[in-house]
């Protein structure tokens, strides 16, 4: 049975899919606030990043400590294989949802 | 690596004097170290890289923002992966959010200490508090602060201390059941004064039933007449007197200041008891000839010689008629109407007020000395127009 994620996880999920090693947590912030044009608190990520590395389909890894960072290190996520398979899940339930649907109500693809 | 796995970074050892205490505040919440660390990491690279980009201020601006609105993700994350020390932590600070609200209410709601008590509204002072109800009343005292400000919520506590007995509640209901002065002590924490509560119980008020004043005259005592349970007069009175329309008369006192000409009640409240007073102010004018039709209260000086009459025109409409002798001693004088005009009660000797209709014009009214006396008599006669219908 498919994982149930919601929204704002799949955009982190789709995220940290595009960014690939770039992926810690001020990096999907961005990105997904310059997609979306919503001001994303830097928790609010971080909790959604956590939740989706609980349900399994992300796992982290801590980078060296950054000075910029006052020593700390970021922690950056990568796509599990559930993850990748919950995107394509994610994928073919939005096209099975569309379909029927007129041209003039479909998204327009780039 | 996994959320729950601890960072390779010894937090204890790296808080020394130069962590900012939003920083310290942020990791008490009891958040997994690794999310914390993530999270705290994030938030001082970002604000670096403002810092650089639009400024020192700017960036920290940013930084308390996003560090206020990361505490609600910090305590989430302590109750879902701080284990039982995050949680404790997480708890003990939601307590501690919870409280701040709480504590700033209850200092808002905190009374300063009262310095001294003030009778509200029933008199008090060195003639006390006069009470004509024979029902129960409620004293109403207020604590006062230093500086003046009423205390809404301080408890006014009432204890019978001497004089008349008298039922007193601790909350001051009181009940005057007879005539009599009754001592009774008010407290509030460390403040306490003692009342003079008089007790003057009124069984029936009386009052005059209508008062004739001239506009611009001087102020008429009202006559009232309070009447105790044992029968006796009550001169010991309080309570109030309402006017009801203040442009014809007005409150001087315990008398009433005629302003301008029409017709208005005065109420009287004490205790328990209440009368009303009709009040007609009239304009002076030198007789009833040419009296226009806005003129509807109206009074002219009567004064007849033996064997002389006065003759008048009435106005048309519904009007009363009242004849006001200069002094009690004075005869009345004979009044009589003709024309399309009935009055009743009839005109006969001694009736000096009636009730008029005036149907058409022609009508008048002929005031002619009685003959009882040699000389002139003196007095004013008064006329007031219903409104029309």
């Amino acid at each position: 049975m498919a994982t149930s994620i919601g929204t704002l996880e799949l955009s982190a999920l789709l995220t940290v899919a595009r960014l690939g090693d770039e992926a810690y947590g001020l990096a999907v912030r961005h990105d997904l606030s310059e997609r979306t044009g919503r001001d994303y608190s830097v928790g609010a990520i971080y909790t959604t990043l956590q939740r989706l590395e609980d349900k399994g389909l992300l796992t982290s890894r801590a980078s060296e400590p950054l000075p910029v960072r006052g020593g700390r290190s970021r922690r950056h996520f990568r796509l599990t294989g559930a993850g990748a398979r919950a995107i394509r899940d994610a994928e073919r339930h939005a096209k099975s949802m569309w379909a029927g649907v007129g041209t003039s109500m479909r998204p327009r693809t780039a | 690596m996994s959320a729950r796995r601890l960072p390779n970074l010894d937090m204890t050892r790296r808080w020394g004097g130069d962590v900012p205490i939003a920083e310290r505040v942020l990791h008490s919440l009891g958040a997994h170290p690794s999310f914390a660390e993530a999270l705290l990491g994030d938030l001082a690279e970002e604000r670096a890289r403002r810092s650089k980009e639009v400024g020192s201020v700017s960036a920290e601006l940013w930084y308390i923002r996003e560090a206020l609105r990361a505490v609600p993700h910090l305590l989430l994350n302590a109750l879902r992966h701080g284990g039982a020390p995050g949680r404790a932590r997480a708890m003990v600070a939601l307590m501690a959010v919870a409280a701040v609200p709480a504590l700033a209410t209850l200092a808002l709601l905190r009374d300063p200490p009262p310095a001294r008590l003030v009778v509200d509204g029933q008199g008090g002072g060195e003639e006390g508090i006069v009470l004509n109800s024979r029902h129960p009343i409620q004293l109403a005292m207020r604590a006062l602060d230093e500086e003046g400000r009423t205390l809404p919520r301080a408890q006014v506590n009432y204890q019978w201390v001497g004089g008349m007995e008298l039922p007193v509640t601790s909350s001051g209901i009181v009940t005057c059941t007879g005539r009599g002065d009754a001592e009774v002590r008010a407290s509030v924490g460390a403040v306490q004064t003692t009342l003079l509560i008089r007790c003057r119980p009124v069984k029936a008020l009386y009052t005059d039933s209508w008062l004739q004043l001239v506009a611009g005259e001087s102020v008429q005592r009202l006559g009232l007449w309070a009447i105790g349970p044992d029968s006796s007069a009550v001169t010991l009175l309080a309570g109030d007197i309402h006017v009801g329309d203040t442009a014809i008369a007005a409150l001087s006192g315990r008398g009433i200041r005629p302003r301008a000409p029409g017709h208005t009640v005065i109420i009287t409240r004490i205790g328990d008891a209440e009368t009303i007073t009709g009040v007609s102010v009239y304009e002076l004018v030198p007789s009833f000839e040419g009296l226009r039709t806005d003129q509807r209260f109206v009074i002219a000086p009567v004064r007849v010689a033996r064997g002389e009459t006065i003759r008048w025109p009435l106005p048309s409409g519904q009007f009363w008629l009242v004849y006001r002798r200069a002094s009690e001693t004075e005869p009345i004088p004979r009044l009589s109407v003709q024309g399309p005009v009935m009055c009743m009660p009839d005109f006969a000797p001694n009736v000096d007020f009636v009730d008029c209709l005036v149907r058409g014009a022609g009508a008048s009214i002929t005031i002619t000395h009685p003959g009882s006396t040699s000389s002139a008599i003196a007095g004013r006669l008064a006329l007031g127009r219903q409104e029309d219908r």
